[in-house]
């Protein structure tokens, strides 16, 4: 008797946790897709710019006629940018909503998620946490994912361009003990070493001294090739320019933080002329991101930014759509069966979601190009980011791109 | 509706994790005379000093030296005894502090303990946080049942929480506090000791603080220093007022109704256009609310009510 009642208890659950899935199958019924970002807290201000990447993906879903001939809704949710406010978004996503699938949450919330998509079959996709956290922990059978790079992507990119591209397998690291530069100096230590480069040493400047001779001191004793400079902008003039003042013109890498006029400024001209700073970004002229930021300011009288990860939010809702059409139907498990397939290089190269479902139909494989880059998940659910500009200050005191490289077949992590 | 239960349930484990701060901080601030404000300060440590002693070693991309990988008992026991700790040690040198000045202090320490976690990365991996963590008998139940389970867990450390303070409000203990608070003077020459005992107010609202940070801890399986800022305490403030300050049956209320006046508006379906507008109403709709409350009862709504001997010893 006990364990009939149990088994009944159980059956009524499992019959809970199916109901919104078989709701979403019903004909005429629309098929929600949740965006669960901080539209208050932290985040706030780079909310209502995801909303709208995300609002432009619904639209044009549903101009080349829905998925699978249901209407698409799209259910923003906040997450008040904190772990427990995700927790509550994404409950009532799944449970009062029935979405298959959420897109958005940052790096917190999407770790705090992990198993909430997992038992719950509701892929989660971030289109911002850049946390090293999910580097190993997502991908088909996980439902965790994210379009944009890992944080420790850059690293790579910096070692692989230095090893690559600049022949540097040598390098001597000086670095501010700030929170930003520590952890870009970190990722790129781990990427220079794993893909064999040797640090020499690394020097550590203490923010906010006006002098760093025995730094320079100590910098001087390795007779540097190059040196890679990790710093914010007061202590990094301070710095390059106390090296000068003691005869020394040694060639300098940078982080983003110095790659600014500003620091040109500062500096002078004459010191830092040379300096390379490697950026990766958009294929700016690429066509996706071409037709995406046209439609994108059509739609809202303003362009999309890189690094503000509109395109990313707009890529996450395609390919999870596109999932939903080759997997046949409008389920979390379709998405996540299919997500990383409907993006993945050798299948008819398609831009858009209507070019993606007429390929679908004719029996293709498809290979989901996006606004943001090529979106092919690694088994981890990471991807790349397909273009990486190498910058150098000239002699006249500007930042100019003295090459490009393509990134997408560098380690996403 | 089945789906609106899960949410609610969501919704009243959370707010069985704040009534739990909440009395505790009604037994410092309503019932005693200590007004703090980094009562955040011990919940992070008690959700940390679990952590640590439960959570598995660290992987290869963290940093944490610790991660004892114990019994969960060992940990609940843990929270409560570090937060009591931390408590003791802010105690030394805050109670010499009249009441504002001790507000102050309080606040400060709080931001303290918060910059420890984010820079000690031996300690606390940092920024990026311990994630990944345990809940209890997660294995023993369906995924679909695990929300109720944790709500159960949580109703019942809420549960704990109201008989101790409730029993240590009407106790002695409690009679000499409510006194410290009416008038200290007066209390000295009672034979009360204004700094010892407040020092054990301040431990044990420390400890059961610590206690429910533990529970915050399962309710998010992760722990990040961002979750430990002075909006917690802030939060645990307005749900205190809106309840009634005093009052141990106002702490249980005003911590519902805090959650659920802070999710009312995701009840409402709105396009994903009105969606921005919307949730940048919440707050309004919250301040809104507690605004109200102050006018039309501003001792909360269920205000602390004088206490008869009579009744009194019938709790004893």
């Amino acid at each position: 008797m006990l364990t009939a009642s149990r088994r009944a208890t159980l059956a009524l659950l499992a019959a809970t946790a199916l109901a919104p899935l078989s709701v979403a199958a019903q004909d005429g019924e629309p098929i929600k897709m949740g965006l669960l970002v901080g539209f208050t807290g932290d985040m706030g201000p780079w909310a209502p710019a995801l909303n709208n990447a995300a609002i432009l993906a619904v639209e044009e879903i549903n101009e080349a006629g829905g998925i699978l001939g249901h209407p698409v809704e799209l259910i923003s949710e906040d997450n008040t940018s904190t772990v427990d406010g995700a927790m509550r978004g994404a409950t009532r996503l799944v449970n009062v909503e029935g979405v298959p699938v959420i897109i958005g949450p940052e790096s917190d919330p999407i770790v705090a998620l992990r198993s909430f998509a997992v038992d719950n079959q509701v892929p989660i996709i971030s289109t911002s946490a850049g946390t090293e956290a999910l580097n190993e922990a997502g991908g088909t059978g996980t439902y965790i994912y994210r379009t944009n790079a890992s944080d420790s992507f850059l690293g790579v990119v910096h070692a692989k361009m230095l090893l690559d591209e600049m022949d540097q397998s040598e390098i001597i690291m000086v670095v501010e003990n700030l929170e930003g530069t520590t952890s870009a100096a970190n990722t790129f230590k781990a990427a220079y070493e794993r893909l064999g480069g040797t640090i020499i040493d690394e020097v550590v400047l203490a923010p906010g001294q006006t002098n760093y001779q025995s730094e320079v001191r100590t910098v001087a004793g390795y007779e540097p090739d190059m040196i890679f400079l990790a710093t914010g902008q007061t202590t990094g003039v301070a710095f390059v320019r106390q090296a000068y003042q003691r005869g020394y013109d040694w060639d300098y890498w940078v982080t983003a933080e110095l790659q600014s006029p500003d620091f040109v400024d500062a500096a002078g001209v004459e010191i830092v002329a040379g300096a390379l700073n490697p950026v990766s970004s958009q294929v700016e002229d690429s066509e996706s991101w071409g037709r995406f930021s046209a439609a994108y300011s059509a739609r809202f009288d303003e362009a999309p930014e890189p690094g503000f990860y509109q395109a990313e939010t707009y890529d996450a809702f395609m390919v999870a759509a596109l999932a939903m059409v080759a997997g046949g139907e409008a389920t979390g498990a379709a998405v996540d069966a299919n997500l990383t397939e409907v993006a993945t290089p050798g299948g008819t190269e398609v831009i858009s979601f209507a070019d993606g479902v007429a390929a679908l139909e004719a029996g293709e494989e498809i290979n989901y190009e996006g606004a943001s880059g090529s979106i092919n998940f690694n088994e981890y659910g990471n991807v790349t980011i397909p273009a990486t500009r190498l910058l150098q200050i000239s002699e006249d005191g500007t930042w100019e791109t003295i090459m490009m490289v393509d990134s997408t077949e560098f380690p996403a992590n | 509706m089945d789906g609106l239960l899960i949410f609610a349930t969501s919704m009243v484990t959370l707010a069985a994790i704040y009534g739990m701060v909440c009395m505790a901080l009604n037994l410092e601030a309503g019932v005693g005379p200590l007004w703090d404000l980094g009562i955040v300060g011990c919940f992070g440590v008690g959700g940390y000093a679990y952590v640590l002693l439960t959570a598995d070693p660290a992987a290869d991309y963290q940093s944490y030296l610790f991660g004892f990988g114990l019994p969960m008992w060992v940990g609940a026991i843990g929270a409560a005894t570090a937060a009591g700790l931390a408590a003791w040690l802010i105690s030394l040198p805050t109670l010499r502090l009249r009441k504002e000045y001790f507000l102050i202090v309080t606040l400060a320490f709080a931001e303290v303990i918060r910059q420890f976690y984010a820079n000690e990365e031996w300690l606390t991996n940092g920024v990026a946080g311990i994630y990944g963590l345990d809940q209890p008998l997660k294995q023993q139940f369906a995924p679909g049942d695990y929300p109720y389970v944790l709500m159960a867990l949580c109703l019942a450390g809420l549960a704990a929480t109201w008989a101790l303070t409730r029993q240590l409000s009407k106790s002695p203990f409690g009679r000499s506090i409510k006194a410290l608070r009416e008038n200290e003077a007066l209390a000295i020459t009672a034979g009360i000791e204004p700094t010892a005992t407040s020092r054990r107010l301040y431990v044990t609202a420390g400890a059961i603080t610590g206690f429910a940070g533990m529970f915050f801890v399962w309710y998010n399986t992760l722990i990040v220093p961002g979750q430990f800022d002075s909006d917690f305490t802030f939060f645990i403030w307005a749900a205190l007022i809106i309840g009634g300050i005093g009052s141990q049956r106002g702490a249980l209320v005003g911590a519902f109704v805090f959650i659920l006046l802070h999710d009312s508006l995701r009840f409402v379906q709105v396009s994903g256009e009105m969606a921005v507008a919307l949730t940048s109403l919440r707050t309004a709709l919250v301040g809104l609310v507690l605004i109200l409350i102050l006018r039309f009862r501003p001792d909360g709504l269920f205000p602390e009510r004088p206490d008869r001997m009579t009744k009194g010893s019938r709790h004893a």
